[in-house]
C-alpha cells in the first residue's frame, strides 16, 4: 500500500492588511471593491506594481491601524487599509529561496 | 518640425523618484525657466543645455508618471504632452525615459509603453552607481538590445554623470539617419508625423494589459539577470524606527522641534544684520535728500515695504533648506505617512502635511506646494487653511505685542510666561486651521476615502548640488512674486497713507487726515465693539498688504519719524500707556486669524484659477477674526474686572 | 532737487506702482478691456504687456497682439 502521501492544505487567502508585519506573501488577485471607482482602483494599483505573482511584504502599520506601508517588487507604497483590501495574498512559507 | 530653425526639444519622462529632476539640474544647472502650462496650475520646468559642439537643446523635464494613463493634473500634463494633445507644446524631438537601476521592476513597464508610440526614444538608466553598489549587473548595451531602443547611463547626482546622454544627444543632432543604426524607429525621425498611433493599444489601459507589459519586463529582467528581488534593504532598516507606530512619532517631534529651533534661532543674526542695513540705508538717504516727498516714498515707502519682505528671508531660507533636505533624503513622505490618520480626521491626508509646514515661514510658498496634492478638495482645503499656520510675518506683530504687554515672569519649570503666550498663539493657529478644515469636511457631505497610494523612496544622501539648485529657484520665486508685488502695493499705500496731506499746523498725526486715515476713522466704529481704537484701525488699512507693515504704520499713526528698526522700540512705551490689557489682547486674536497679506491672497487665487477661493478664504478669516478679537476683548475685560 | 522734479519722481513711482499692482491683480478681461481702451493713447508694448501674463497668469490664453493693435490702427 502505497504510504499516505502528505496532501498540501488549501491555499488560504488574506487580504494584504491583515498579513501579519515582515510576512513575505505573493499577490493571487488584485480585485476591486464597492464603492471606490473601483476598476479605476484596480488598474492603479496594477500600475504602481500590484500584479497577481508579485511578491509583497507588509513593512509597518501605523498608530490606529493605518495607513499600511508595503513592499512591492522592489517599490514601497503607502495605502490605505481599504486599498490593501483589494490585494489578496497567500503567506509564503518562511523559507524562501531567493535567486 | 523644422529641424533647422527651432532648437531641438528633449523630454525628460519617467516614474516619479526616478532621479528625473537631478538629472534634469545637471543637464541644464541653472539655465531653467519655470512657468505653467496655459491653462492649469502644473508646473512646466524647461531649461537649456549646451552640446559640446556649442549647440542648444531645449530641455523639458516632465512630472513623474506612473503610466500614460494619469491620475493627477501633473500626470495628465505628462501624458498629454507625450501623446501630443496640448495645442501649445510642439511634440519632442526626442524623448528621454529615465529610469531607476535599481529598480528596473517598476521603471521598465513606462519605457514599454512609451516605446509603443512610435517616437525616437532613449532611455537614460539613472543612479547607476547605487545599482553597482548593490552588485546588481548592469548592462546597458544589452538592456538595449532587449529594449530596441538606445540606452544610456546615467548618474543624476554626479558632475559628468550625464555626459553619456550628452552624447547621444550631440550624435542626435549631428546625424538624425545615425538613429536608425541604433534602433529607434525611423518612421518617426524621417521628418514627418509619426504612423497614426492606437493610443489605446499604447497606454495600456486595463489590467490584462499591465499584466502582459509585466511579463515583457520579468521576461527581460530574465535575460539579464536582474529577476531577483532585494533582500533587505538600508532603506528598509531605517524604516523600521521611522515608521514604527511608537518610535516613529517621537523621531517626527523632534526632527520638527529642531527645525523649528533652528529656523528661529539661527536666522536671528541675520534678520538683525538685514535690519541694521535697512535702517543704516534709511539713515543715508535721510541726510542725503531734504525731508519731503521723495524722501518720505524712499523711506516710508519702499525701504519700508521691502524691508518687510526682505527682512524674513533668512528664515525662509531656512525653513526651506530643512525641508529641501527632507525632501531629498526621502523623509517627508515617512512624516506624511505618520500624520496621515491625523489629518485624515479633519478630512485631509498626509499629503498637506508639506505645503502647511511651509506655511509656517510663509504661506505663499505653502499655496504653491499645494500642487503636489493630487485631490482636487484637498488641495482647495490645504489652500484655504494655509494662512492660518503662524507665518513669520506675524512675528513683529507678536513680538512687539507679548514684549509690551506680557510681564517677563516664568511660570514654573524655567518657561517663560512670554515664551508660552507666543506657543500658546502658534497652538491657535494650528488649532482654527484644524477646526476649519474639519468643518469643511462636513460641509462636503462627501465620505470619500481619500486614496493614498503614496510612494516612499528609498532614502538616499541629498545632494548639495540639487539642494543649492532648488533653494536657489524657490527663493527666487519667492522674492520676485511677493518683492515685486508687495513693492509696489506699499508705494500705492504711502501714497493713501501721505494724501491728501494736512494743512501747516494740524494737531493731529499727519496719517488722520489722508485716504488711509479717513477709511481708517471710518473703520474704527466697525472696530469699535471689539476694542480696537481709530489709531489700530487706521494702522491695519496698510497691514492689509502683509502683516509686518502694521508695526511701522502704527509708527506712523503715532506720528513718529523714525524708520526701519527703531519703530518698535518707540512705538511699544506708547502703546504701553494708551492701551489697555484686552485691547492688546484683541488685536493678539485678530492676528491669529486675520488675512492681512495680500500675496496669500493673490497666491490662492493664481493656484485655484479664480476669485471665488480667495474671496472665501478672506471672508472666514475675517470673520474668524473679529470673532475671536471680540470674545477675547470682552473675555479678558471680564476677567480683569475693568469698566 | 526742486519740488517739481520730487513731485515729478514720486507721482511717476505712485503711477508705475499702480499700473504694475493692476496688471498683476486685477483679472483678465479688465485688463484686455482697459488695454484696448487706452490703445493708441499708449504705446502697443506697454498695453500688451498690461493685458499680458500677470500674478493671474493661469487665467486664459494671451491677446494674440493683433486683437490688440486692431482697435489703435
Amino acid at each position: 500500500m502505497p504510504p499516505d502521501r502528505p496532501t498540501r492544505p488549501p491555499e488560504k487567502t488574506l487580504g494584504l492588511e491583515e498579513l501579519p508585519l515582515h510576512t513575505d506573501a505573493r499577490i493571487v488577485a488584485v480585485e476591486a471593491r464597492k464603492g471606490h471607482e473601483a476598476a479605476d482602483l484596480a488598474e492603479r494599483l496594477a500600475e504602481i506594481g500590484f500584479l497577481p505573482g508579485e511578491r509583497v511584504r507588509l513593512l509597518a502599520r501605523a498608530l490606529f491601524g493605518e495607513p499600511l506601508a508595503v513592499r512591492v517588487g522592489s517599490d514601497t507604497f503607502a495605502l490605505r487599509r481599504s486599498e490593501a483590501a483589494c490585494v489578496r495574498v497567500v503567506a509564503l512559507p518562511l523559507r524562501v529561496l531567493r535567486p | 518640425m523644422n529641424a533647422v530653425a527651432a532648437e531641438p526639444l528633449v523630454a525628460l519622462v519617467g516614474n516619479p523618484n526616478c532621479g528625473k529632476t537631478a538629472l534634469f539640474n545637471l543637464l541644464t544647472g541653472s539655465r531653467q525657466k519655470i512657468a505653467n502650462y496655459a491653462g492649469v496650475t502644473v508646473e512646466r520646468k524647461e531649461g537649456r543645455l549646451r552640446t559640446a559642439s556649442g549647440s542648444r537643446v531645449r530641455v523639458l523635464d516632465l512630472p513623474g508618471a506612473y503610466s500614460l494613463r494619469p491620475r493627477t493634473p501633473d500626470e495628465q500634463i505628462t501624458c498629454d504632452f507625450v501623446l501630443g494633445r496640448l495645442a501649445d507644446e510642439p511634440r519632442p524631438d526626442v524623448v528621454v525615459a529615465v529610469v531607476d537601476a535599481t529598480n528596473l521592476r517598476r521603471h521598465l513597464r513606462l519605457v514599454l509603453a512609451l516605446r509603443r508610440l512610435g517616437q525616437p526614444v532613449i532611455v537614460a538608466l539613472n543612479m547607476v552607481d547605487l545599482a553597482r553598489r548593490r552588485g546588481l549587473p548592469i548592462d546597458a548595451p544589452a538592456l538595449g538590445r532587449e529594449l530596441a531602443l538606445p540606452v544610456v547611463e546615467t548618474v543624476g547626482v554626479r558632475a559628468g554623470g550625464a555626459q553619456s546622454l550628452l552624447d547621444y544627444l550631440e550624435r542626435q543632432h549631428a546625424a538624425p539617419e545615425s538613429a536608425v543604426a541604433d534602433g529607434v524607429d525611423a518612421p518617426a525621425r524621417a521628418g514627418g508625423r509619426a504612423a497614426p498611433l492606437d493610443e489605446a493599444a499604447a497606454v495600456a489601459a486595463d489590467m490584462a494589459s499591465v499584466a502582459a507589459d509585466q511579463h515583457e519586463v520579468e521576461r527581460i529582467l530574465g535575460r539579464l539577470g536582474l529577476e531577483g528581488v532585494p533582500a533587505d534593504t538600508p532603506s528598509d532598516r531605517i524604516d523600521r524606527f521611522v515608521l514604527h507606530p511608537v518610535v516613529g512619532p517621537l523621531v517626527l517631534s523632534a526632527t520638527l522641534f529642531l527645525v523649528f529651533q533652528a529656523v528661529f534661532a539661527w536666522a536671528q543674526p541675520f534678520m538683525r544684520a538685514i535690519t541694521a542695513l535697512i535702517a543704516a540705508l534709511a539713515g543715508l538717504i535721510g541726510a542725503a535728500l531734504p525731508a519731503g516727498l521723495l524722501q518720505s516714498l524712499l523711506v516710508d515707502g519702499v525701504l519700508a515695504g521691502a524691508g518687510s519682505v526682505l527682512v524674513f528671508l533668512p528664515q525662509i531660507v531656512l525653513l526651506f533648506a530643512f525641508i529641501l533636505v527632507l525632501e531629498d533624503s526621502g523623509y517627508l513622505p515617512r512624516a506624511a505617512f505618520l500624520l496621515d490618520r491625523l489629518m485624515g480626521s479633519v478630512g485631509l491626508s498626509g499629503r498637506s502635511f508639506i505645503p502647511l509646514l511651509s506655511s509656517f515661514a510663509c504661506a505663499v510658498p505653502g499655496i504653491l506646494a499645494a500642487r503636489t496634492i493630487p485631490n482636487a478638495r484637498d488641495r482647495t482645503v490645504t489652500i484655504l487653511i494655509a494662512p492660518l499656520m503662524t507665518c513669520s510675518a506675524r512675528l513683529p506683530v507678536y513680538t512687539l505685542l507679548i514684549g509690551t504687554f506680557v510681564p517677563a515672569r516664568t511660570v514654573g519649570f524655567g518657561v517663560g510666561l512670554q515664551g508660552l503666550v507666543l506657543f500658546v498663539l502658534y497652538a491657535a493657529g494650528v488649532g482654527g486651521a484644524f477646526a476649519v478644515a474639519w468643518v469643511l469636511k462636513r460641509l462636503r457631505r462627501a465620505n470619500a476615502i481619500q486614496p493614498l497610494q503614496m510612494e516612499l523612496p528609498t532614502y538616499h544622501v541629498p545632494s548639495l548640488r540639487n539642494l543649492g539648485i532648488g533653494l536657489l529657484q524657490r527663493v527666487e520665486v519667492f522674492v520676485r512674486r511677493v518683492g515685486t508685488i508687495i513693492l509696489a502695493l506699499m508705494v500705492l499705500l504711502w501714497f493713501l497713507s501721505s494724501f491728501p496731506a494736512p494743512p501747516a499746523g494740524y494737531p493731529g498725526p499727519a496719517i488722520e487726515y489722508s485716504l488711509a486715515g479717513r477709511l481708517g476713522s471710518l473703520l474704527a466704529y466697525l472696530f469699535a465693539p471689539i476694542g480696537f481704537n481709530w489709531q489700530i484701525s487706521i494702522a491695519l488699512v496698510p497691514g492689509l498688504a502683509a502683516r509686518e507693515v502694521v508695526v511701522g504704520a502704527l509708527g506712523t499713526v503715532y506720528a513718529l519719524s523714525a524708520a526701519g528698526s527703531d519703530v518698535a522700540g518707540q512705538v511699544a512705551p506708547l502703546i504701553a500707556r494708551a492701551w489697555t490689557l484686552p485691547t492688546a489682547f484683541a488685536l493678539l486674536a485678530w492676528y491669529v486669524f486675520a488675512p492681512q497679506c495680500l500675496s496669500t491672497l493673490v497666491a490662492a487665487r493664481r493656484e485655484t484659477n479664480s476669485w471665488r477661493y480667495p474671496a472665501i478664504m478672506a471672508g472666514y478669516q475675517f470673520a474668524l477674526a473679529y470673532l475671536a478679537a471680540g470674545l477675547t476683548y470682552h473675555a479678558s475685560r471680564w476677567l480683569l474686572a475693568l469698566p | 532737487m526742486s519740488a517739481l522734479f520730487e513731485r515729478l519722481i514720486v507721482a511717476a513711482a505712485v503711477l508705475a506702482s499702480a499700473l504694475y499692482a493692476f496688471k498683476a491683480l486685477a483679472p483678465f478681461g479688465w485688463r484686455v478691456a482697459v488695454a484696448r481702451r487706452l490703445s493708441g493713447r499708449l504705446p502697443d508694448r506697454l498695453l500688451i504687456w498690461l493685458a499680458g501674463q500677470g500674478a493671474c497668469d493661469a487665467c486664459g490664453p494671451r491677446p494674440a497682439p493683433a486683437a490688440l493693435r486692431r482697435r489703435s490702427r
